[in-house]
């Protein structure tokens, strides 16, 4: 039943259109870069606090009279915090945006003409804005969109991660990212601590990674009991990483890579413990990248 | 499953107990049998297992060792490795050894790898038990698997060899678990003992491995095998001031019952939840707020109400005395396509549980809504825009509609009725 249901909804967005007849490219498309990793000291430890940096874009085009569309672009920065201590009122992160949850969001009214079957140039005009920080302006700004099943955003090269926004039709994340979660913490939490937290990308290069971390989470055993099962309270989906990611600080460049940011509770029979993880979709197969 | 009345009811409250029970049949359901016959061995969790074993030889004596315990390199210092190894893999027959003569002729290393530096001597037998330890400096590169110990053994499990001569890899050499003696054997050192577990020369120190974990450290064969099990050699370990990670491996055993009681803080309150086990067979439904009890195992949990999304969705049970509280929150199903009768649609997508972010809505006249349902119980809040206008709404969910008033800036609100597209 539960699969049917994604099988559905899959369907249903994977044809963006808002109503029968609607012409391509009519729909709401979206586009999420994974910014950065921004860490903050708290009570003197250096990178006790962790943010995730997220620029969403999202595209709702409807048709309007005759062959014209028109719509709405969004473009929202925001951040989520990483790992229990993040969310604290006591962390502070570098100005602009010293609170740990920071946003922005800027939107445009956009009109698009025809420039071929599947080729539309885009002109965007400046609306309202929203957030509790300002990290950038809101320029007007002409663009080309091209539909080839996703839609490509570009002012030159199709196939250039940097320069080309890919945007696809909106739907919730693939099911598959929890299957991988759901299993990554079965076996964290039956024996394997050591494997599962020697494959995190955020301990490559680090010998004694994996132990700490097992070390850690075995003296914990007898205060929180048995693994019994989890609980995911969120879970955030995105197209691009900087290059050289998961590294800390600003992008120099881009690459494609499918991911979502998932934050749950570990629930043990005598306790729950709040968590996120980072998973990556790699060859079609999802695997846990990072957790905190 | 068979649902059954608790075992901790006193004979003065029997009748009391049986009227519960009477009505409790009412709020909980269950069918099915669960599959208890007995487990299988699964070979790619056995080769896993492979990763804790050692290759030890002293002079002319070559077996294996299990790493049992470890800790992780500190600073400078360099991090530590235990393997127990059969007695007479290390030291023969001599049973007074001495360590410095040992030290320097014991090899530790792992398949394929060079041999490493002992980080102290070798520990003398352990009593009867044929057993002694060695440690050795550990990098923390090489993963080791914690989850061993079986958390029952029973007579006529089946069992396999883990390490072959020189090789730490999956024997063909099968066998049935006989029993576990309380003490160690004199005359074997071992205190398992087994059918038709009858390995060859340099498989001592193989892992005697069945469904439910390790067993023990296979010693040798007379007319069957023999082995010393993992809970006699924590006894030795800790005794000794060895190092011991060993934890219980994941194992369900489906006679054994714990009572569960799905609980809820928040509304929407589901009605019930389905338990469903994952090997098949056995589902549950059961109230919240009652209680039902369920074999152990791996389930898969869901609200019998379509309306509603519940969180967590899987579950593992063990046995235990006391109740298990499940804490269940469910909200509602915002997700899906919403329609009203005048033809107005919104498309919603659920990334967290009771929030969607949703678009749509275009021919109320208002313009084009993007933004995002938030539900509080049955209350549903709505907040976006229309056309770059700010949107806001309340709406109220009852029998699978959402009704109320939403608005654009300070236009007068419009009523809204959506009903879940199916």
């Amino acid at each position: 039943m539960k699969s049917f249901f994604c099988v559905v909804l899959t369907a249903l967005w994977s044809a963006p259109s808002w109503s029968s007849g609607a012409p391509p490219p009519a729909g709401l498309w979206t586009q999420v870069d994974f910014r950065s990793i921004e860490a903050a000291p708290l009570d003197g430890e250096p990178n006790a606090c962790l943010r995730a940096w997220f620029e969403v874009r999202r595209y709702d085009i409807r048709p309007q009279s005759g062959d014209v569309l028109a719509g709405m672009f969004t473009d929202t920065t925001q951040t989520r915090t990483l790992g229990l201590m993040s969310a604290h009122e006591r962390c502070r992160f570098p100005e602009p945006a010293p609170m740990p949850l920071s946003n922005q969001m800027r939107t445009w009214s956009v009109t698009l003409s025809a420039q071929g079957a599947n080729r539309w140039i885009t002109r965007a005009r400046p609306e309202s804005g929203a957030g509790n920080v300002k990290l950038s302006s809101t320029e007007a700004f002409e663009t080309r969109l091209t539909l080839v099943g996703v839609l490509i955003d570009t002012k030159g090269d199709l196939d250039d991660p940097d320069g080309a926004l890919v945007f696809r039709p909106a739907a919730g994340p693939p099911p598959d990212f929890r299957t991988a979660l759901e299993s990554m913490l079965v076996r964290m939490n039956s024996g394997e601590c050591l494997a599962v937290a020697g494959s995190l990308t955020m301990g490559a290069g680090r010998q004694d990674f994996a132990a700490r971390v097992c070390e850690l989470r075995r003296r914990r055993t007898p205060f929180v009991g048995n693994y019994i099962s989890v609980r995911v309270s969120s879970s955030f989906e995105f197209d691009r990483v900087p290059k050289g990611f998961p590294a800390l600080g600003p992008p120099s460049g881009w690459k494609r890579q499918h991911g979502v940011l998932c934050s749950f509770m570990e629930v043990f029979e005598k306790q729950e413990l709040p968590a996120d993880a980072i998973l990556l979709e790699e060859g079609g197969r999802w695997r846990v990248a990072m957790l905190w | 499953m068979s649902l059954k009345p608790s075992r901790r009811h006193s004979p003065s409250r029997f009748c009391t107990a049986l009227v519960f029970v009477l009505l409790m049949s009412g709020t909980s359901t269950s069918s099915g049998d669960p599959d208890c016959s007995a487990p299988r061995l699964d070979s790619a969790e056995m080769g896993e297992l492979a990763n804790n074993i050692v290759l030890v030889s002293s002079g002319s004596h070559s077996g294996l060792g299990l790493v049992v315990g470890w800790k992780p390199p500190l600073g400078e210092a360099p991090g530590e490795a235990c393997a127990a190894v059969p007695a007479h893999v290390v030291y023969g027959q001599d049973r007074t050894p001495s360590h410095s003569r040992y030290r320097s002729q014991v090899l530790v290393r792992f398949a394929g790898e060079p041999p490493m530096r002992l980080s102290r001597d070798p520990l003398f037998p352990q009593g009867d038990a044929d057993l002694t330890f060695v440690c050795f400096d550990w990098d923390g590169r090489h993963w080791f698997h914690a989850g061993l110990i079986p958390r029952a053994m029973r007579p006529g499990d089946p069992l396999q060899l883990i390490g072959e001569p020189g090789l730490a890899r999956i024997s063909q050499v099968r066998g049935t678990l006989v029993g576990v003696a309380p003490n160690v054997s004199i005359s074997s050192g071992a205190d398992v003992s087994t059918t038709g577990l009858n390995g060859v020369k340099g498989q001592s120190g193989s892992l005697v491995a069945s469904p439910r974990g390790v067993v023990g450290l296979y010693l040798g064969a007379a007319d069957n095998g023999y082995a010393l099990s993992l809970r006699a050699i924590e006894g030795m370990a800790r005794t000794s001031n060895v190092l011991w990670q060993l934890t219980e491996a994941r194992s369900f055993d489906c006679t054994i019952h714990r009572r569960c009681c799905p609980v809820t803080h928040g509304t929407p309150a589901s009605p019930s939840i389905a338990f469903e086990n994952l090997a098949g067979g056995v589902s549950a439904t059961v109230d919240i707020g009652s209680c039902a009890d369920l074999a152990e195992g791996s389930y898969e949990l869901r609200s019998t109400s379509n309306s509603l999304v519940c969180e967590p969705r899987s579950l593992d049970v063990y046995g235990g005395a006391a109740p298990l509280e499940v804490l269940v929150s469910c909200a509602l199903r915002l997700d899906g396509t919403w329609q009203s009768p005048e033809g107005a649609e919104l498309y919603c997508l659920g990334s967290v549980q009771g929030v969607a972010d949703c678009a749509g809505l275009a021919t109320l006249g208002l313009g084009a809504f993007e933004g995002r349902l938030v539900a509080n119980g049955a209350r549903v809040s709505l907040s976006g825009t229309f056309a770059g206008f700010g949107a806001s709404g309340d709406l109220h969910w009852s029998a699978g509609r959402l009704t109320g008033e939403i608005r654009r800036q300070n236009q007068s609100p419009i009523v809204l009725n959506l009903k879940r597209a199916e």
